[in-house]
């Protein structure tokens, strides 16, 4: 009895002890299933996260209105979009190579680009009749280099759209100048030859007529000037101007006109300054500008011009005696127009449409230097500029 | 002494045509640089000096100074450059082709030319 209560006490043992096994282990199962279920949603996710990213980005290369290729480093075209198929036809490198030919050595490029691990940069490349902008950047992953990625523009548009402004201001230059150049001139022959042979009253009509005509003369140059100079067009060479010898001429040039207006015209500095970096019919032009201006704006007194070093710059400060610009007037300064709406008679009511001094602004800017207004009351105006001193 | 003028623009070379005869300068004109080398080459007796425009139909002055230069037998003769670009890269360039004088044609007065081309003929 006691053997078969015992065994029956193990048996019931075992039993409870499976049960419980069992369940620990169902309870197991089922846990790992879940998370394996779990899992499996998980890379299901991520996988549909990879492959819409992959074709977002297809669709976006495809969308691209340039061609965009990737090479591997053996020259095959691993990826090339719609626009790159459509300009450059055949899907092999040798052929774009091809295609711009002699314009453009894109192999040698390529060469360089995956040695040097640097991007090749070409804008204008003219090829096949249009104009092209090449990028070839290297492809880096670690260490290596493993390929690259062509970016081809088409930039026909912009480039001819520059050359027609080119062209257009040259023409408009030519054009423009050339009828008042003959008006200009014949009134100069009458004043000059004929003057015997007109009334007096006639040769004011003419002599009001001439200087109307350069005052138009002017207004062309600086309208010119300053569409050529606002749209980036180089100044021209820059060369070491002796600044010194420069103004001497602009004074001599302009010291008729101050006599006119019975002014004193003085120009003080050291004997010796040093040659400063600038085109020098460019910097005639800035202190013909300020020198004229303050002449013209002056009614008693002096006009004075100094020139100075400062650090690696010469200062040039032309001051005057006029009665000053109104700190309102003062703002409008060196813009575009100052002169134009209300405030036509900013200085003294004088002529003009203050483009002389945006002119002046945008050519000392591309020489590198600085100008402005120092100070203005009612006992005168001093302006400034600034030019780079030169070693060469 | 005679001027050979090189200009396309009736108005702009009736102008030159009148100030050089009041200034008691002879003067012959042509209408563009092709016309100029053909009476260069043409007539016996060159004249002193040449007053050249560069924008002209046909051959313009640049080009006109390059032929002009190959010539032998009177490029030694002064050439003043009348112009309306007011660019110093064209004047740069006309200087490089061996022109004597530059003169913007609407930043000076007729008379200013006059001047210029006695102080290079020395009369």
């Amino acid at each position: 009895v006691n053997l078969t209560l015992g065994l029956l006490y193990f048996f019931i043992l075992l039993f409870v002890v499976e049960l419980i096994f069992n369940r620990i282990q169902k309870k197991k199962l089922q846990l790992l299933t879940q998370t394996a279920a779990e899992l499996v949603e998980l890379k299901h996710q991520l996988k549909g996260y990879e492959g819409k990213d992959k074709i977002e980005i297809e669709n976006s290369i495809e969308s691209l209105n340039f061609c965009f290729v990737i090479l591997d480093h053996q020259k095959n075209i691993l990826i090339a979009n719609t626009a790159a198929k459509k300009l450059f036809g055949d899907q092999n490198f040798a052929h774009i190579v091809e295609f711009f030919g002699t314009y453009y050595d894109l192999a040698t490029a390529y060469t360089t680009t995956l040695l040097e691990k640097t991007p090749a940069l070409a804008e204008n490349v003219n090829a096949n009749g249009k104009f092209y902008k090449l990028s070839l950047f290297p492809v880096i992953s670690g260490e290596n280099v493993s390929g690259a990625v062509l970016i081809v523009e088409d930039v026909t548009d912009s480039v001819l759209l520059e050359r027609n402004k080119e062209e257009f201001f040259a023409v408009a230059s030519h054009e423009l100048r050339t009828p008042l150049a003959a008006i200009r001139g014949n009134m100069s022959i009458i004043k000059d030859y004929h003057k015997d042979k007109v009334a007096p009253e006639v040769l004011e009509l003419i002599t009001q007529s001439y200087n109307s005509c350069i005052g138009l003369i002017k207004i062309v140059n600086n309208f010119l000037d300053s569409a050529k100079f606002e749209s980036g067009a180089a100044i021209g060479t820059l060369e070491p101007v002796d600044a010194h010898k420069l103004v001497e001429e602009v004074v001599e040039n302009l010291t008729a006109l101050a006599q006119e207006k019975k002014l004193e015209l003085l120009y003080r500095s050291k004997s010796t300054l040093p040659p400063v970096l600038a085109n020098v019919e460019r910097l005639r032009q800035v202190v013909y500008n300020l020198v004229g201006n303050a002449i013209n704006y002056t009614q008693a007194g002096r006009v004075e011009i100094m020139v100075s070093q400062e650090g690696q710059m010469l200062k040039f400060v032309v001051r005057d005696s006029g009665i000053g610009i109104s700190p309102q007037n003062q703002k409008l300064l060196f813009k575009k127009f100052q002169q134009a709406g209300k405030t036509v008679l900013s200085r003294e009511g004088n002529v003009g449409t203050g483009m002389g001094l945006y002119v002046s602004k945008l050519l000392v800017q591309a020489m590198h230097g600085q100008i402005g207004l120092i100070e203005s009351s009612s006992q005168g105006s001093s302006f400034y500029f600034t030019i780079p001193i030169t070693n060469r | 002494m005679k001027i050979l003028l090189i200009e396309d623009d009736v108005y702009m070379a009736q102008l030159y045509i009148n100030v050089l005869k009041l200034e008691k300068l002879g003067v012959e004109q042509a209408l563009d640089g092709v016309q100029g080398l053909a009476k260069l080459r043409s007539e016996s007796t060159p004249p002193d000096l040449i007053l050249l425009d560069i924008m002209m139909p046909n051959m313009d002055g640049f080009r006109f100074m390059e032929e002009f230069k190959k010539e032998e037998a009177f490029n030694k003769i002064p050439v003043v450059v009348l112009t309306n670009l007011y660019d110093p890269a064209a004047r740069e360039k006309m200087k490089a082709l061996g022109a004597t004088d530059f003169f913007i044609k609407s930043e000076q007065d007729p008379q200013e030319l006059a001047k210029s081309i006695k102080r290079i003929l020395k009369v």
